[in-house]
């Protein structure tokens, strides 16, 4: 059954066409970036940065940063128009990733999709047709084996599903937490914006919310509510774009969405479009077939892709705790705008030797931007621990000892203390193992 | 599977069209009054108190013409007990740093501890020195109450000495500084005023009610917070206790040259703060006010129990802090552990259930 699916084929059309949306999409989102001055703010003024664990060799570039953002607008366009599709798709993932590799400060989910997404489409032949590159006879091709857009669908579908499975807990079901007390602040919306007032508005954004998320990848998967299930795509993700600063999250789920419609939608855009774009080369026949060796190495690479990508985010059912709390195995898991948390963390160095000891002012250190994802992330607290062990190494302390005076409020409960104030942060590893220095959560948060 | 979708959408359709007035739907209220808020903070806190402050100013600067005119020990305690009481009602207006108060580094430019004693030292005797001078930045940690209290508490042990330095051979120089300290505190004082008085500053600060960062309440948070972790937590308590160096600083205290008002000065410090958030009027709509509307009566009462903590706390000390700091500064320490739950309070849950944007990066969440 899995042979005859896998030689299955299907129109090139809605492949190309996502190709196209979304490197024009990532170009948006450089100059964005570029026009913010968020490459400046991010990602050369600050001093110190938070890496991935496990990628610590991932180094802050300077002023080369530009020029990384240059090449991934570049590769964008080169995506966008299939021109040297291969090479451009390659260089965009490894420079887009490498960029969110510096400081996970920044972490986003809609990023990580889009390495995810750039990551699968090397090993797509997404430009076939509608491209520069389908110009060659050799490379022009009409059809492609299915699964090539079914797995873009699937990851899609994680995305949603996964959201909406993350949403089935007491604090956003029953108590329309975070919504409720960030739609108060919203009253000036228009139209809509008088209803925030009331707190069955917070309920009726959140049930709806999980309900969308659990269930629109189906109702875009099934033809009659196609129609109806993208127009609440369309609602939805502008709802929330206007409401909440989620950056670019809407248009690319929008736009990613558009690869469920069936291939003759997709025929008619490509038509429309590349009327008006003469460069573009629409192939009129012929069916891309991956070679022999290919599939040796396409086949295990993407189907354990798929596996990591639905086991991964279920890895915090190995951490005891509140996941929420200790955010152990929170990131990486579509886990959207379920938490409003606010801590204050404040460090002391003591030197062993005298027994002599002083707090730092974070500012010195850090932005205000990174002491925010600090003060509320116990591997973020770690690692700026360790920064500071070995910035006062240097200063000539000799073995620096490191605690922390850390509250974290969690969803309207009152503060509480977050970390063991009498660890020694300098002296405790970094792993997956769990962390036994974060000190328990007192509430409750029933749910998946 | 067709009719679910179609009456999700419809639902969304309801909510995303529906119109209907305040106060019909009945259900809880849960969002809260900025304009009242930012009116109550106007007419009740910074108005009155920089009219008192001002009030205080003009007699300080009075008083220090006169005791320039006829340098008596009589006038020096005159104008002495003026700057004590101008001290203590200084500590009312301290948070309030937007505005004009802001632009000109209202705080700094009065309040700046330690005083920069050289610099001091070396103006008042520059021959070329004239009162402009003290509006060069770098002069503003020559200036202010803490440069008055070197000149009539810092000179010298005994007020007859003191006097000596306004009639000995460079008296003119002391006069001249001392007037231009006294009245440097005075303009700047009055030009605020006359800024939060203004139809234009009234106007425009309670009408901004976005909630924006650049939002009144936003700024207003922000600015009160910080006050109070580093202006109160630190400058007054923490930082004399040692708790920014290895080794404790019993001289960063205010008020150094007669530091047995230090305690005082933080007690008043404190108790405007507890004001503020909890209006000096039954009908003012205050941080706790809103907050207990909003049904948060255990993160209310939770603040002030800890305001009434700290009052307790620092009243636990010397009233003479450097001399505290000097004999037990781990004491000032645990003072400072005590303000800084406050600090939590007001940092964490406060602004987490206002949802306020504040000194956060300008950048997407998710």
């Amino acid at each position: 059954m899995l042979n005859n699916y896998l030689h299955t084929n299907t129109k090139a059309a809605p492949l190309a066409v996502f190709r196209f949306l979304f490197g024009w999409l990532m170009l948006a989102s450089t100059l964005r970036f570029w026009f913010n001055g968020w490459i400046k703010s991010i990602y050369i003024a600050p001093k110190w940065f938070f890496t991935y664990y496990g990628f610590e060799f991932v180094k802050p570039l300077g002023n080369l940063t530009y020029l990384l953002f240059f090449i991934i607008g570049v590769t964008s366009v080169a995506i966008a128009l299939g021109y040297y599709y291969k090479y451009a798709i390659v260089i965009f993932f490894l420079s887009f990733t490498y960029v969110e590799l510096i400081d996970k400060t920044t972490y986003l989910n809609h990023y990580y999709f889009v390495s995810l997404v750039s990551f699968v489409l090397i090993f797509l032949p997404a430009n076939v047709t509608f491209s520069i590159d389908a110009r060659k006879s050799t490379v022009s091709k009409s059809e492609v084996p299915r699964w090539t857009i079914d797995v873009l669908k699937l990851l899609i579908a994680i995305v949603y599903v996964y959201a909406g499975v993350a949403k089935l807990n007491s604090d956003w079901l029953l108590e329309a937490l975070p919504l409720k007390i960030w739609l108060i602040n919203k009253t000036h919306f228009p139209v809509i914006g008088t209803l925030f007032q009331y707190e069955w508005s917070a309920y009726a954004f959140s049930w709806l919310g999980m309900l969308y998320d659990l269930t629109i990848p189906f109702f875009l998967m099934y033809k009659p509510t196609r129609r109806f299930a993208f127009i609440a795509v369309v609602i939805f993700h502008m709802l929330t774009y206007m409401l909440f600063q989620i950056g670019i999250f809407p248009f690319v789920m929008t736009l990613a969405v558009f690869v469920y419609f069936s291939p003759a939608f997709h025929e008619k855009l490509i038509h429309v479009v590349s009327s008006k774009i003469k460069l573009l080369n629409v192939a009129k026949s012929s069916v891309f077939e991956f070679s022999a060796k290919a599939k040796r190495i396409i086949y295990p690479i993407l189907g354990c892709f798929v596996i990591f990508q639905l086991v991964f985010p279920w890895r915090y059912l190995c951490y005891p705790g509140e996941l929420f709390w200790t955010e152990e195995g929170y990131r990486f898991s579509w886990r959207v705008m379920l938490i409003e948390k606010m801590g204050t963390a404040v460090f002391t160095i003591k030197d062993p030797i005298d027994g002599k000891s002083f707090n730092i002012r974070n500012a010195d250190f850090l932005t205000p931007f990174q002491i925010k994802q600090m003060a509320t992330q116990p591997d973020f607290i770690l690692q700026y621990a360790h920064m500071l062990r070995d910035h006062y190494k240097k200063e000539g302390v000799k073995n620096p000892e490191v605690y922390v005076e850390s509250y974290v409020t969690l969803n309207r409960r009152l503060s509480k203390q977050f970390i063991d104030p009498k660890t020694n942060l300098a002296n405790e590893k970094d792993s997956f193992a769990p962390k036994k220095w974060i000190l328990p959560f007192n509430g409750t948060i029933k749910g998946l | 599977m067709k009719k679910v979708f179609v009456f999700l959408l419809s639902v969304s359709f309801i909510v995303a069209c529906s119109d209907s007035e305040p106060g019909v739907g009945g259900s809880t209220e849960i969002a809260f009054d900025r304009a009242g808020l930012l009116k109550s903070l106007v007419n009740n806190h910074f108005i009155s108190d920089f009219e008192d402050f001002a009030a205080e100013t003009e007699t300080v600067k009075n008083l220090t013409n006169t005791f320039t005119a006829t340098p008596t020990q009589e006038n020096l305690v005159t104008l002495r007990a003026a700057w004590v009481k101008a001290y203590k009602v200084f500590q009312t207006v301290a948070p309030y740093d937007f505005g004009k108060a802001s632009d000109i580094s209202f705080y700094f430019n009065l309040n700046a501890h330690p005083l920069n004693v050289d610099e001091t030292k070396t103006n008042i005797l520059k021959p070329a020195f004239v009162a402009k001078d003290l509006q060069i930045s770098t002069n503003q940690d020559a200036q202010g109450l803490p440069a008055m209290d070197y000149l009539i508490n810092g000179l010298a042990t005994s007020d007859e000495d003191i006097v000596a330095f306004y009639t000995g051979a460079d008296a003119e120089d002391y006069k001249e500084y001392l007037t231009a300290v006294a009245t440097r505190m005075d303009t700047l004082t009055d030009e605020v005023l006359a800024n939060f008085k203004s139809e234009a500053f009234n106007s425009e600060f309670t009408s901004n009610t976005s909630a924006a960062k650049t939002g009144a309440v936003n700024v207003f948070v922000d600015r009160f917070i910080v006050y109070f972790e580093r202006r109160l937590r630190s400058s007054k308590i923490g930082i004399p206790a040692g708790e920014m160096d290895r080794d404790k600083r019993p001289n960063q205290i205010e008020a150094v040259f007669m530091p047995e008002i230090s305690r005082e000065l933080a007690l008043d410090a404190l108790e405007n703060t507890r004001e503020i958030y909890e209006g000096v009027t039954t009908d003012e709509v205050s941080l706790s006010s809103i907050l207990v509307l909003r049904g948060r009566q255990d993160l209310d009462t939770r603040i002030k129990n800890e305001f009434t903590a700290s009052r307790e706390a620092i009243l636990n000390l010397n009233e003479n802090l450097q001399l505290q700091a000097t004999t037990d500064a781990a004491k000032m320490l645990q003072v400072r552990s005590v303000l800084q739950k406050l600090v939590v309070s007001l940092k964490n849950d406060l602004i987490s259930e206002l949802a306020l944007e504040v000194i956060t990066a300008d950048n997407d969440s998710d």
